[in-house]
């Protein structure tokens, strides 16, 4: 079920508020993202304060999204048709199914309200979301779009 | 002479005699007046006592008179007697008049005939004075020229054209080339608008040595033959040339040399001094070219509408994807065309062009969110980053954009048509060059 709202409160707290992380580990995860910049889910992972899964999971549960490994999906070549490859990696994303008039994704960032527009504006379909691992997303990228 | 002159004494003493005669009878004259006329009023001795006074006065005065007459006729004679003896009274001589008026004569047509000859040299100095005056008349209005051209704003490389054309027209050579240094250290041929055809390092390393060590113009003409310089002559088929090096801080950034075929031509003092004149002012333009350049990519801004110009916004819009990349997050950009700003410039003139497009930069920019990069990425185009917008977000600023423009410009005597296109990374490239490109070919009128 999509939801969109913007997170209620930056994702770091609400790590710290599943218990995921300590509110220490997540200074140090601020710290190093004011320095080198990037996502704060993946500097967390990068420091190795939490996993990616971890962190999927407690995104999904927050905000009413459903987990999907997407490590023995297949995919048709006609849903990836849909969204090009630099959707896809830029977003974090990846199409799953059709189904009538309603695409499936698969995405790391289930909050991300402009990319669903995007997707929306491109397919014209109604996108229903799936949360997974950027990890996961990236490799299926790959696999599927002979990355 | 005698004659004449013992003549003029008879006249002069016939003449007194008349006079005293003349006058004795005066006296007589009075007392018959007196003794007719008076006598019966008046006692006859009174009348002839009077008479008597009268007289005898008369005799005394006429004496008197006469005598001093005679002296001024004795003193007079004396003195034509002697100028009789100095010769002054002789009558001139004729023949020797003539002659010396001739001789004056003549000595007056030779001194004549000197002053014309004198008087034409001079008129052909004053010629040669002119001609050099006419030159440096030209070289003066040329370098004026040089700098009222370069005031106007004209391009370098047409300044460049001009004086070659000037040099070859006022020191009448047949070729005229300006070598500069193309950045790379290579010295190539100047020519304008016919740069594929230019000989690339025609100079030898040791000929660009040598040229680079010259301290002053050199020449090879009728005043002297240096050999040094016959690979010039050779390059420009000439017979004569001159060559100097363009010296930009004891760097040389090129060099200038001409010449010519003339039999017994020599460069002057005048020429060489227009020479070192023009190729100083050549280094002074290709300093300014290199600078202008220089400046040019330090500009951020486009002068007319303050906005950001198109080399700013290109590099912002390159930063700003990569950011949307590293937070996936999306990239607008927001292009806008005034479709017909070339009729309303036709016929309403640049002034009016140009503050309409300050007017619609204001409006535009003001429509925009602060942290939203505005440009005018061409001369009837602007542009705006706008920064996390997706497409259908760009689309809301696009209505936002066109309302204010429409109320802007609704009371304007202008009717000013508009065309937008919004264009996002991911979806519509992933380069500043990418989005642009797509941008500036999906323009639409929106209503």
């Amino acid at each position: 079920m999509l939801k969109r709202n913007k997170l209620p409160k930056p994702l770091g707290e609400i790590l710290v508020d599943k218990g995921i992380i300590t509110k220490d580990q997540l200074n140090t995860a601020l710290e190093k993202q004011a320095e080198q910049g990037g996502l704060i889910g993946e500097v967390i992972v990068a420091l190795g304060f939490a996993t990616e899964e971890a962190i999927a999971q407690c995104l999904a549960h927050q905000f009413g999204f459903a987990f999907l490994p997407l490590e023995n999906y297949e995919i048709s070549k006609e849903t990836l048709a849909l969204v090009s490859l630099n959707v896809t990696e830029h977003y974090c994303l990846i199409p799953l199914d059709k189904i009538g008039n309603s695409l499936t994704i698969a995405m790391a960032n289930p909050l991300n309200t402009e990319a669903i527009e995007d997707l929306e504006d491109i397919t014209s379909l109604e996108i229903q979301v799936f949360v997974s691992t950027s990890t996961d997303i990236r490799n299926a990228i790959k696999k599927y779009y002979g990355q | 002479m005698k004659l004449n002159k013992s003549n003029k004494g008879r006249q002069f003493r016939r003449m007194i005699r008349t006079v005293i005669a003349l006058i004795t009878i005066m006296p007589i004259v009075a007392f018959m007046y007196l003794f007719t006329n008076v006598k019966n009023e008046m006692p006859t001795e009174t009348v002839l006592t009077s008479a008597i006074i009268i007289f005898i006065g008369w005799v005394v005065m006429l004496d008197m008179l006469l005598l001093h007459m005679l002296k001024l006729h004795v003193k007079s004679q004396a003195a034509i007697e002697k100028m009789q003896e100095k010769g002054m009274l002789e009558e001139p001589n004729i023949k020797s008049g003539v002659e010396s008026l001739e001789s004056v004569f003549t000595t007056l047509t030779t001194k004549v005939k000197e002053s014309f000859e004198g008087l034409k040299e001079m008129s052909a100095q004053i010629d040669t004075l002119n001609g050099e005056l006419a030159k440096k008349m030209n070289a003066l209005v040329t370098i004026m020229h040089i700098h009222e051209i370069y005031t106007q704003g004209r391009h370098e490389e047409e300044i460049f054209v001009f004086i070659i054309d000037k040099l070859k027209e006022m020191l009448k050579l047949t070729k005229v080339e300006l070598i500069l240094e193309n950045g790379q250290k290579q010295f190539v041929p100047f020519l304008s608008g016919n740069k594929e055809d230019a000989i690339q390092n025609p100079f030898a390393d040791s000929d660009i040595n040598f040229i680079s060590e010259l301290n002053k113009t050199a020449t090879n003409d009728n005043n002297g033959h240096d050999r040094s310089l016959e690979f010039l002559c050779r390059y420009m088929k000439v017979n004569n040339c001159f060559v100097v090096p363009l010296l930009l801080r004891d760097n040389m950034v090129g060099f200038l040399a001409g010449g010519n075929c003339l039999e017994n031509f020599s460069f002057s003092k005048d020429d060489i001094s227009l020479i070192n004149i023009l190729s100083k002012n050549i280094v002074l333009l290709w300093e300014h070219k290199k600078l202008s350049h220089a400046v040019a990519g330090l500009e951020i801004y486009d002068p007319l509408t303050t906005l950001y110009n198109r080399k700013y916004i290109l590099n912002r819009l390159d930063e700003e994807i990569k950011r949307a990349v590293l937070y996936q997050r999306p990239c607008g950009l927001l292009m806008l065309e005034i479709s017909n700003l070339e009729e309303i410039k036709k016929s309403s003139g640049a002034i009016a062009v140009e503050k309409l497009l300050k007017e619609i930069a204001t409006t535009f920019k003001d429509t925009l969110r602060p942290i939203d990069i505005s440009a005018r990425v061409e001369e009837n185009h602007m542009a705006a980053i706008l920064i996390e917008h997706n497409r259908r977000q760009c689309q809301v600023t696009v209505k936002k954009v066109q309302e204010a423009l429409n109320k802007r410009f609704e009371n304007s005597v202008h009717k000013i048509t508009f065309r937008y296109a919004v264009g996002e990374t991911p979806i519509d490239g992933r380069s500043a060059d990418e989005l642009i490109a797509f941008a500036s070919t999906h323009l639409k009128n929106i209503c």
